[in-house]
């Protein structure tokens, strides 16, 4: 036997390799990040200390993931898709494809990240979007697990009958791009076409893409007719496309019963209450929701302007704590009492409840509960593995009755898989999403004046005297004072509304930039738009599921089409599209503009690729958008849309899907040009040497 | 229950696969394995680049790698055609030869039938070649190929595969070592072959342990691959033509022996010999055929994925993903693992498998001293 100490010799070198491997990922957009932020923007690192070990965690989460990944979920969907066309009829492939695609779904996180982006949405402002998103979010995620479970079933027709990938591009491209100008004339339609846009990037996780492409690839093994080359991709790239056509299908369905997008007060009128209720389960609903989003006036004529009538309503719900609870989630009714209600409306609520201070202490716990993340993280990430798992192991068992080979390995894998996406998820939460936020919102101080909220300073004893009277150029007055800081005189402007008469005190919020050129100066639009590019480029370098899919892709070529190659033609690819999504916000640019020419283009060359490439470039770009990048893109999409005063973040993901397809696609038409060149170099040379041998004439052949 | 036949390999550009294999099954050839390859070569050297990296970079074809078996008299024929339609008569574009090997067993489906006969060609075939099989660690195929590549001597096909041996016996801790292994496989002559072991071995550092594994194996007939760089020329013709066509009107390669017998020098390598025992079975039942093998004595196997390739109605009983094991035995105990691995149900309905080998006169690998 072994002992301890070989065992160590083993384990360490094996570990500490898989560990650098991860380091390397991420170094590049960390270091990227700090440098930045500290260096470029000179502005300190807040919680530098829990960002920092969120990290690490990043890091240790990756390393555990990958291998589980390697170890355990794609030698399983591998096993499967040999098996499965050996030992199965059509149908039942076919269900358990869809059952596949379908369960991958409910158990993507990032599902239900945008049920929660349906909080944010005001009812009036994008009625179908509302109602999709909180009253029927059930019915769209069923509708995107369709569209995915769809892909999934085309995506093994495809491997059994050889079909090429080309068809199903042109078609689906095509017949989104015709509902998605047909929604541009729908003002409901138009707000849809974001989200469907969106749910196709987020279904293709760390998860799903390993565990289809491994399937895919075993059942290609065994049913694959000549070219083994392109063998088990596609399947990402249909599951990008065939959701958001399921969810414009499911918009469609429902747009002739919703209003038209309103104003406010117009919303909560009388007249078109008939309508507006429609979009709640009940009117209780319908009140509530008023009450937590609505101005103090349409409140009111939600209750038809009786005052009695809107106190009634509000002392009924703080007597009946079921339906306090399901009317009011976030915030909770304790929550909004103490925010949102006017002094009139607490009354209203005081009258009857006595259970109020109770709650008051149980909401307002610290944010930063590492043990209810820990839970919430590990369920999250269980819930995303086990189950999909769990359903292969058991149709090996049951329908295949087959045995599974290496088990150890495999459940060894699985488990390391899980431990992975928790400590990685956490990481996230800790690290990447505060870094990149922080950086995010004070990325657009180098073009612009900001102000830093989070350096805000009361300053006590306040005196107005020390105001001074300043003046420009053209005659405008203006007022400021001087503070001292770090030995240092500095002037801060006045604004008599952050004076506090009662306790003399003054709120002040430093502020920083332009630091590049002048105010929306051009030298600080290129330094953000520089940060997008190589903060795209870096992420894209660190995503998992990118990782599994250009190793997989090296393994299959043997090596003919290296990962690194892969790796960096999507990171190229990335950055640009998040350069012009940045360019798009900062200077608002329709996004049709942005988007139609690169798919155009890129239907056009698509056409000239090989069936190879097409698969390999069209599924990368659906791996693009994982846990890594997704963050970071919202937080500097929301950071610079805050500042420049776009609220909308689309515009990024969707570009930062189209660029890669396009350089990689490239990539694939120049190394196809330089093999043929090669041949054609030699069929040259041949024919020289045909005469040569007419000339010579054969002497001899062997025995 | 063993006979002699012959087995035809051959490696073409992916590009000329379907076409090869569609005419070989009109032949009549039935069971074709392809292993997906590459193959390395010199890549056009480019000024810049080469002043910054200071040698010459690879670049690599996608290539497939064909193999069947027919009898003696089919030989010539179905290499004819592999050599016509995988346009070999162009440097570059891919080798073809035959081995004589021992069939120790085979399911019923895997059997073969003669050919249809068809109009012969005129090509000239070499029969002082030899094959040399190296496997290494996966991502250090590259540094040995560059050394065959300077030689000039061949260029070798590269494929992947999975390693079983001492790593199986260590429980779940074998996760720890990699198994991915890289296959090189390279035909050359006869006398080029002792340096070009020396070479291989020495830049593979396979005298140390855990680094990999060479073994020639014997070659009846074949054409080489000699064209080392995809670059072009600024003469009529390059030197790989010019070599090719001599060796055409010389009908032999003996006229290269000069050159290469000098540098050989004396080799105090121990080799030693054995048997080179293949399998081919459905894909997943090789690691329990190898498992059995290994308990009677067989050191350990690679396993390399194939498709199976076949037109006929007959075949799709057999499955398409296939795999090949191979692994080197001492020739006292090839008929203990040919049975062990009988036994283990190599050929029932489930594994569908061939057993062959063939001498593997010289191979090298670090061995324990005790």
């Amino acid at each position: 036997m072994i002992t301890l100490k070989q065992k160590l010799g083993l384990v360490l070198p094996y570990v500490k390799n898989r560990v650098i491997e991860q380091v390397k990922a991420v170094a590049l957009i960390i270091t990227y990040l700090v440098f930045f932020q500290t260096m470029v923007l000179g502005i300190p690192i807040a919680q530098a200390a829990v960002i920092a070990s969120g990290l690490a965690l990043v890091v240790c989460g990756l390393t555990f993931f990958m291998e589980g990944l390697v170890l355990g979920l794609m030698p399983l969907g591998e096993v499967i898709g040999l098996k499965l066309p050996q030992k199965s009829r059509l149908p039942i492939i076919l269900v358990f494809s869809f059952i596949l695609g379908m369960g991958a779904t409910f158990a993507e996180p990032a599902i239900s990240v945008l049920k929660a982006a349906g909080a944010s949405v005001k009812a009036w402002e994008a009625p179908l979007l509302f109602l999709i998103l909180n009253k029927h979010s059930d019915i769209l995620v069923y509708s995107v697990g369709v569209g995915v479970g769809c892909a999934v079933v085309f995506g093994m027709m495809r491997f059994m009958y050889n079909w090429s990938l080309k068809p199903f591009i042109y078609g689906l491209v095509g017949l989104l791009t015709v509902t998605s100008i047909w929604g541009y004339f729908d003002p409901n339609l138009l707000q849809l076409t974001g989200l469907a846009w969106d749910c196709g990037a987020v279904t293709t996780g760390p998860v799903t893409v390993p565990l289809v492409l491994a399937l895919g690839i075993g059942i290609s093994r065994v049913v694959g007719g000549g070219d083994s080359e392109s063998g088990g991709f596609g399947v990402v790239t249909l599951a990008s496309l065939f959701p958001i056509l399921t969810v414009l299908i499911l918009g469609l369905a429902f747009v002739g019963k919703v209003p038209e997008p309103m104003a406010e007060n117009e919303f909560f009128s009388e007249a078109k209450k008939q309508d507006v209720v429609s979009l709640f389960s009940n009117e209780n609903e319908y009140h509530a929701y008023a009450l937590q989003n609505a101005s103090i006036d349409s409140q009111l004529k939600s209750f038809g302007n009786d005052e009695q009538k809107m106190m009634d309503f509000i002392s009924r719900i703080s007597g009946d704590s079921a339906l306090k609870s399901s009317l009011f989630i976030k915030p909770s009714f304790q929550q909004w009492v103490n925010k949102i209600a006017t002094p009139a409306q607490k009354d209203a609520v005081i009258l009857n409840s006595d259970s109020t201070s109770q709650e008051t202490r149980a909401t307002d716990k610290s944010s930063l509960n590492i043990f209810a993340m820990l839970k919430a993280q590990s369920l999250a990430a269980i819930q995303a593995i086990i189950p999909l798992s769990l359903f292969l192991l058991l149709t090996l068992w049951l329908v295949l009755r087959e045995k599974l080979p290496v088990k150890d390995e495999v459940f060894f894998g699985i488990t390391l898989a899980t431990i992975g996406m928790t400590i990685f998820n956490i990481g996230i939460e800790l690290g990447l999403s505060r870094m990149g936020g922080q950086v995010g919102s004070v990325l657009p101080a180098a073009y612009k004046k900001i102000e830093l909220t989070q350096n805000q300073k009361q300053i006590p004893n306040f005196d107005q005297n020390l105001v001074q009277d300043a003046i420009d150029g053209e005659g405008n007055k203006s007022r400021f004072f001087y503070t001292l800081e770090n030995q240092a005189y500095t002037a801060v402007p006045f604004n008599l509304e952050n004076f506090r008469q009662e306790d003399q005190t003054y709120t002040y919020t430093p502020s920083r930039g332009p630091l590049y050129g002048n105010e929306g100066g051009i030298t600080g639009i290129i330094v953000v738009l520089l940060f997008a590019f190589i903060m795209g480029y870096g992420a894209t370098l660190a995503e998992p599921a990118l990782n599994a899919l250009g190793a997989t892709v090296e393994t299959i070529t043997v090596g003919s089409f290296k990962k690194k190659v892969l790796m960096q033609a999507v990171a190229l690819g990335v950055g640009c599209g998040i350069l012009l999504g940045v360019a798009k916000i900062i200077w608002n640019i329709p996004l049709v503009y942005l988007l139609a020419p690169p798919y155009i283009l890129l239907m056009f060359i698509t056409y000239l690729s090989t069936e190879e490439f097409v698969n390999i470039g069209w599924d990368s770009a659906g791996v693009t958008t994982g846990p890594i990048t997704v963050p970071l893109v919202l937080a500097m999409g929301l950071g610079i849309g805050g500042q420049a005063g776009v609220v909308e973040g689309f515009g990024i993901l969707a570009m930062a899907s189209v660029c890669p397809i396009l350089s990689v696609l490239s990539v694939g038409l120049y190394v196809t040009a330089k093999r043929k060149e090669a041949i054609h170099q030699d069929q040259d040379n041949k024919s020289d040497s045909d005469t040569n041998t007419h000339v010579q004439p054969q002497i001899q052949k062997s025995a | 229950m063993s006979s002699s036949n012959m087995r035809i390999n051959a490696v073409v550009r992916k590009t000329n696969t379907t076409e090869v294999v569609n005419e070989l099954t009109k032949l009549g050839v039935s069971h074709i394995h392809i292993a997906t390859g590459r193959t390395p070569v010199f890549d056009n050297p480019k000024g810049f680049m080469r002043i910054i990296s200071g040698k010459d970079t690879l670049i690599s074809h996608p290539v497939d790698f064909i193999s069947f078996f027919c009898n003696e008299s089919d030989e010539t024929q179905a290499m004819d055609i592999i050599f016509a339609k995988g346009k070999l008569s162009i440097p570059g574009q891919g080798v073809v030869y035959s081995q004589q090997l021992e069939v120790n067993g085979k399911h019923p489906l895997c059997e073969w039938q003669s050919l249809a006969q068809t109009e012969k060609q005129d090509v000239n075939y070499f029969d002082n070649l030899i094959g040399i099989n190296c496997v290494v660690q996966r991502g250090h195929g590259d540094e040995i190929a560059r050394v065959i590549l300077e030689s000039g001597s061949g260029v070798p096909t590269m494929t992947y595969g999975i390693g079983t041996g001492v790593r199986d016996k260590l429980g779940l801790l074998r996760i720890t070592i990699p198994a991915e292994k890289e296959v090189l496989t390279l035909v050359t002559t006869t006398w080029d072959a002792p340096m070009l072991l020396e070479k291989m071995i020495s830049v593979g550092k396979l005298d140390q342990p855990g680094r990999g594994f060479i073994n020639t194996f014997p070659i009846k007939k074949g054409i080489v691959n000699t064209k080392v760089s995809s670059s072009s020329t600024r003469y009529a013709a390059d030197m790989e033509q010019i070599i090719a066509t001599l060796d055409k009107i010389q009908g032999n390669m003996d006229w290269r022996k000069n050159q290469s017998e000098a540098s050989i020098g004396g080799s105090k390598r121990a080799y030693f010999s054995g048997k080179d025992l293949h399998v081919i079975c459905n894909d997943g039942c090789g690691v329990d055929l190898v498992k059995a093998a290994m308990e009677v004595g067989a050191a350990g196997a690679t396993i390399e994925k194939l498709s199976l390739r076949s037109k006929k109605a007959s075949d799709t009983k057999i499955s398409k993903a296939r795999e090949i094991c191979t692994m080197m035995v001492p020739d006292a105990k090839l008929s203990v693992i040919v049975d062990a691995i009988n036994n283990a149900g190599a050929l029932d309905d489930k594994s569908q498998a061939i057993i062959f080998s063939g001498p593997a006169p010289q191979a090298f690998t670090y061995l324990k001293s005790s």
